[in-house]
C-alpha cells in the first residue's frame, strides 16, 4: 500500500501516462483469390508494452504489412484477434495512427489543412498547431503548399506531422522510410527517434532494413517469408538515446550478424 | 509559390496561341479552297457564310431562337449535373447502390438519343419537355460515367488514412471521394456539355424548336448561307459553354495542376 503512494507520483511524467499496449493473439490471415488460398500472415503471437518500440523484419512478400493492416483494423484477421490496451479492437481508429510507404497526404489540400485534418474531424483544430508541428518536423513555411510540391522525405515529415496532430497513442508504421535515399532516410530516424523520446508512443515499424530495424528498435521481430510467421525476436539492449554513430560499433555489428544469419536461415529453408 | 505557377501554366503563351491560330486558319482555307472549286455544289464560301453570319446576329427571330436553345441547355444539364454528379459519387463509392441501380442504367445508356424522340413526344406533355430530356440524356450518362470512374479511381490508402485519423464516412466522403474524384467529375461535366448540344439541336429539328428548329427552316427555304451561318453559330456556342465549364474547373482544380 504504501509502496502504491510512493509510485503515484512518478506516474503523472507526460512520458508514462500514456497506454498502447497492442496483444497480438494467434492472428492468421488468407486471401483467396479465385479460390487459391494465400496464407499471408500465420499464427503471429506478439505482446508489444505501451511506449515500446517495435520493429518487424522481413523480406517483400512475407505478410508483414498484412500484420500491420490487421492492427491498424483495416482488414479483419481470418482467425485470432488483436486487442488494443486489453479490448478486441473493431475496424480503424484515431488511437492507432498510421504512416504509409509512400505519401498518403490528401493531395487536394494544403500541407496545413492535411496536418489539421484529424482535430478538424473530431471538430478540435487548434489555431497554429499545425505550424507548431510542421516546425517540429522541420517543415517551417510549407503550410500552404500542396503536397506534390514537397520532395519525398518532406511529405514523410509532413505525413508524421498530421499524425502527431491527432496524439494518437499506437503510431503504426509501414516502410514509410524505404522509398527514400539513404541520407534523407537516417535524418528521418533520428528524427522519430526523438519524437518517440518525447512522447513515448508505442511505434510498430514495419521495415526490410536490417540496419534500420536495429537502429531504432526495442525488439526486432523477424518474420518468415510467405506465410508470414514469428521467426525470432531479438531484443536490442543497445543505449538509447541512439544517434547513427553507433551503428559502426561492436555491439551494433553482432547483433547485425546475428540478425543477417537469421535471414540467411530462413531464406535457405524456404529455397529448400 | 503555388498560386503563381498555377497561374502562370492557365495561360497560353504567344507561340501556343499562334499555333492555334494557324489551326483556324487551316480549317478556313480547305474551305475556301473546297467553295471555290466548286467540289461540293452550292457550299458557300467564308466569306458568303460569314456576311450572313453577320446578319444573322442582327436578326431577331435567331435571337429568339438562340435563348430557347440556351434555356434548354442550361435547364438540362444542370438537371443532369445535379442528378449525375451525387449518383455517380454514390455509385463508384457503395458497391450496395452500385448492383442496385447501375445495371438498368447501361441498358439505357447505348439507346441512340434520336430513337428516344418519337417515344418522348408520346409520353411527355410537351415538346419543351422532350427536348430537354433528349437533351438531358446527352449530358446525363458522360457526367454519371466519369464520376463513377473518378471514384474507382481514388486510391484506397486515402481512405484508410482518414479512417485511421478517427474519420467516420461522412468524413471519407466529404474529404477523399467528393474531392478524389472531381477532376473526373470534371472532365464527365465538359463531355456531357458537348453531348448535350449534340442533342439538343437533334431533338430541336423534330420538335421544331429553337436553333434547330432555326437550322432546319433554312435547309426547307434552301437558303444555303442561312444553314452555314447557323452551323458556324451552333459550334461558336457549344464551344462557348465548354470553355465555361473548363473555366469552372480550373478554379476549383487548382492543386491537379501543381503535378506534372
Amino acid at each position: 500500500m504504501t509502496d502504491n503512494t510512493q509510485i503515484a507520483p512518478n506516474e503523472t511524467d507526460a512520458a508514462t501516462e500514456r497506454d498502447g499496449s497492442i496483444h497480438v493473439e494467434s492472428v492468421s490471415k488468407v486471401y483467396d483469390p479465385d479460390g487459391e488460398h494465400v496464407v499471408a500472415v500465420d499464427d503471429v503471437t506478439l505482446h508489444i508494452d505501451a511506449g515500446e518500440f517495435v520493429t518487424v523484419l522481413g523480406p517483400s512478400g512475407c505478410g508483414k504489412s498484412t500484420l500491420l493492416e490487421c492492427i491498424a483494423g483495416f482488414t479483419d484477421p481470418t482467425s485470432g484477434n488483436v486487442y488494443v490496451d486489453g479490448e478486441i479492437i473493431d475496424g480503424p481508429s484515431a488511437e492507432r495512427g498510421v504512416v504509409f510507404q509512400s505519401n498518403r497526404l490528401l493531395p487536394w489540400m494544403t500541407i496545413e489543412e492535411n496536418v489539421d485534418i484529424g482535430p478538424k474531424m473530431r471538430g478540435a483544430v487548434e489555431d497554429g498547431r499545425a505550424s507548431q508541428l510542421l516546425e517540429r518536423m522541420g517543415l517551417e513555411g510549407t503550410e500552404n503548399a500542396y503536397p506534390s510540391e514537397l520532395s519525398g522525405g518532406m511529405q514523410q515529415r509532413a505525413e508524421i506531422a498530421r499524425l502527431l496532430a491527432n496524439d494518437p497513442d499506437i503510431m503504426l508504421m509501414d516502410e514509410p522510410f524505404s522509398a527514400l535515399d539513404a541520407l534523407t532516410k537516417e535524418m528521418l530516424q533520428e528524427m522519430l527517434l526523438e519524437v518517440w523520446d518525447d512522447d513515448n508512443r508505442t511505434v510498430l515499424f514495419i521495415t526490410h532494413d536490417v540496419e534500420e530495424a536495429l537502429f531504432l528498435a526495442d525488439r526486432v521481430l523477424v518474420m518468415t517469408a510467405g506465410p508470414g510467421r514469428v521467426k525470432e525476436i531479438v531484443d536490442v539492449d543497445l543505449e538509447r538515446p541512439r544517434d547513427l554513430s553507433m551503428t559502426t560499433t561492436e555491439e551494433f555489428t553482432a547483433l547485425k550478424d546475428r540478425v543477417l544469419h537469421l535471414i540467411h536461415e530462413e531464406a535457405r529453408e524456404a529455397m529448400e | 509559390m503555388s498560386t503563381a505557377t498555377a497561374i502562370e501554366r492557365r495561360l497560353p503563351s504567344l507561340f501556343e496561341v499562334s499555333r492555334r491560330l494557324v489551326s483556324l486558319a487551316g480549317l478556313v482555307l480547305v474551305w475556301t479552297a473546297i467553295s471555290s472549286v466548286g467540289l461540293i455544289g452550292g457550299l458557300p464560301g467564308p466569306v458568303a457564310a460569314l456576311t450572313a453570319l453577320v446578319a444573322l446576329l442582327g436578326n431577331p427571330i435567331i435571337h429568339e431562337s438562340v435563348s430557347i436553345s440556351l434555356l434548354h441547355i442550361l435547364g438540362s444539364f444542370v438537371i443532369a449535373a445535379v442528378i449525375g454528379v451525387p449518383l455517380g459519387l454514390l455509385i463508384g463509392w457503395k458497391t450496395v447502390v452500385h448492383d442496385l441501380v447501375f445495371p438498368s442504367l447501361e441498358i439505357l445508356r447505348p439507346v441512340p438519343p434520336i430513337a428516344w424522340i418519337p417515344l418522348t413526344i408520346l409520353v411527355l406533355p410537351s415538346m419543351r419537355s422532350s427536348i430537354m430530356f433528349i437533351t438531358f440524356l446527352g449530358a446525363f450518362f458522360p457526367i454519371l460515367l466519369n464520376t463513377i470512374q473518378g471514384v474507382h479511381d481514388i486510391e484506397p490508402d486515402y481512405v484508410r488514412a482518414i479512417e485511421s485519423l478517427g474519420g467516420t464516412s461522412t468524413d471519407v466522403f466529404r474529404n477523399v471521394i467528393y474531392p478524389g474524384a472531381l477532376p473526373s467529375i470534371h472532365t464527365g461535366l465538359v463531355i456531357g456539355m458537348g453531348l448535350a448540344w449534340v442533342n439538343l439541336v437533334a431533338a430541336e429539328m423534330v420538335a421544331d424548336e429553337g436553333i434547330g428548329r432555326f437550322v432546319w427552316v433554312s435547309y426547307t427555304s434552301g437558303n444555303f448561307e442561312n444553314i452555314v451561318a447557323s452551323v458556324i453559330l451552333i459550334g461558336a456556342l457549344g464551344y462557348a459553354s465548354s470553355e465555361v465549364i473548363r473555366f469552372v474547373g480550373r478554379w476549383q482544380l487548382s492543386w491537379t495542376q501543381l503535378d506534372d
